[in-house]
């Protein structure tokens, strides 16, 4: 087995196939973690898995829409039972930010585009949660837009800020397990998910264009490497016991 | 070598609790350090400890209040090391103690002065000095975000600090200069126990008295820390790269603020 701050645990990452979902799960695997992995892209996954199996790890890896509880739970029953107890959770999956404004929403894109960012982690959350290791760690990835209003992105807000809510009552059910929630904001990252970069797809493209760079309107602000966002959530996930729960923990370059 | 070797750092309210904590795990990284405080033998103590993990250390007895005291202490802090890499905003603590109704007019203005004025006048004063690519830790509280009983003045500075750090990050990032909060949740310190300052009980004698829960104001599933697990997480934002997080609170705390 990897020796690494993560040797002999199991962490489950949702949204793994691409970005900081897939940063994540490769560094999780470098430093001795096993990984179970989702997303909605079979071809991506698959390729994050067979890397991850390559370097060692034992991998679970499904197809899974998080906003189907069969689905959730199916997932999760099966890496308990292929995996065992589960020592780290995070709660990557999301859907990308809309950019109608409510009176032009497109209702069932709205509604699914809100259930994806809290449903999904609720799902996911609820389904992992009788098979989690006492101390468990959690992170759910948060977003600025779900702490202040952004004009057009009032489903990918309403989603996150009811994330950041459930971050919080998690925290607040759980301790006595020893597991410790805590939300975490990324800030602008080069991925698909970058707010200025939605007409690129291929995430090299966008890092190679973007990275470092200022956000357009937020000059404070720079888009990040997905394996800076990865490194801060694995320190994170290796404070020690009794540390903090129900917090926020954020990269942005700006007061939210 | 450490990561913080050829760094100066200055820890307000340096000589016992999170300040010392503070001071001592900077120094452990390698950094230079500056401290003050009213009472030079607690100060004298820490800089034993300072110079003992190899570092230099510069002290100062100053009431963080008083704009000449700061003024003079700053003055001699850049003449010793000729500029401030990391500014730990610490000195602080709860003076008044009573409801709004019975509070004590100079003990409430007191209070907010040596938490929040506090803050901008060592900031004010040092900033021309803060090296580009430096940081500001200004230490908080979960007051700062949440109203308790018998402590406004306290939750008023605190909140004040919170607002003061924002206002920093939008005008000190062009310098890369990052100004985050730093939120310790309760810690075993003599301000926490409310001490006789002239009886303060020992961090272990504090951490048994709430070893099985904290004081009743806060949840069962609080805990009450060390200070060095705050000195930690202050080393920690210290050692961020360029770049990395302004405007942003850190928090140990373990209840939902």
């Amino acid at each position: 087995m990897a020796e690494g701050s993560l040797a002999g645990q199991v962490a489950v990452v949702t949204g793994a196939g691409r970005g900081v979902g897939r940063a994540m799960a490769r560094l999780f695997a470098a430093e001795g973690a096993d990984l179970a992995i989702c997303a909605r892209t079979a071809t991506q996954l698959e390729s994050v898995a067979e890397e991850l199996r390559a370097g060692g790890a034992r991998v679970v890896s499904r197809t899974v829409d998080i906003t189907e509880w069969e689905q959730v739970e199916a997932f999760a029953n099966e890496v308990a039972g292929e995996l065992g107890p589960v020592n780290v959770l995070i709660n990557n999956a999301a859907a990308g930010a809309d950019l109608d404004n409510i009176a032009d929403s497109d209702a069932p894109a709205w509604a699914k585009t809100a259930i994806t960012n809290v449903i999904g982690p609720y799902f996911v959350s609820r389904g992992f949660i009788p098979h989690l290791e006492d101390g468990a760690r959690i992170v759910n990835f948060g977003s600025g837009n779900g702490h202040v209003p952004v004009t057009g992105r009032s489903a990918y807000g309403v989603g996150k800020a009811g994330l950041a809510m459930l971050t919080k009552c998690m925290a607040l059910e759980l301790w006595e397990r020893g597991v410790e929630v805590n939300e975490f904001i990324p800030g602008p990252t080069a991925t698909v998910m970058l707010p200025w970069a939605t007409h690129l797809d291929d995430e090299d493209e966008i890092a190679r264009q973007f990275v470092d760079r200022p956000s357009p309107e937020n000059p404070s602000e720079r888009a990040k490497t997905p394996i800076e966002a990865a490194e801060h959530v694995l320190w994170m996930v290796t404070r020690p016991p009794g540390g903090p729960t129900g917090q926020l923990y954020s990269l942005m370059r700006r007061p939210i | 070598m450490g990561k913080l070797s050829g760094r100066v750092a200055l820890v307000t309210g340096g000589g016992r609790g999170i300040g010392r904590s503070t001071a001592i795990a900077l120094a452990g990284a390698g950094a230079d350090i500056a401290i003050c405080s009213r009472t030079q033998a607690e100060l004298n103590e820490v800089a034993g400890q300072v110079k003992a993990a190899g570092s230099d250390c510069f002290t100062g007895v100053v009431d963080v209040t008083e704009r000449e005291s700061v003024e003079a202490f700053c003055k001699g802090l850049v003449e010793h090391y000729s500029r401030v890499d990391i500014l730990v905003n610490n000195a602080g603590g709860g003076l008044e103690q009573s409801v709004v109704a019975e509070a004590d007019a100079d003990l409430w203005r007191r209070t907010v002065e040596v938490n929040l004025f506090g803050t901008f006048l060592f900031t004010r004063t040092l900033l021309k000095h803060i090296s580009d690519g430096g940081k500001i830790i200004n230490v908080s509280s979960g007051m700062g975000l949440k109203a308790r009983m018998q402590a406004s003045a306290y939750n008023v500075a605190k909140a004040g600090v919170h607002m003061f750090t924002e206002c920093l990050a939008n005008e000190l990032w062009p310098r890369r200069i990052d100004v985050n909060n730093l939120v310790p949740g309760p810690v075993a310190t003599s301000t926490f126990n409310r001490d006789d300052p002239a009886n303060r009980t020992p961090t272990e004698d504090i951490l048994a008295k709430f070893a099985d829960a904290p004081p009743a104001h806060f949840p069962e599933f609080e805990r009450v820390k060390h200070p060095d697990e705050v000195g930690e997480l202050a080393l920690w934002i210290a050692l961020r790269p360029e770049g990395g997080p302004t405007g942003q609170t850190f928090s140990l705390a373990r209840r939902p603020l």
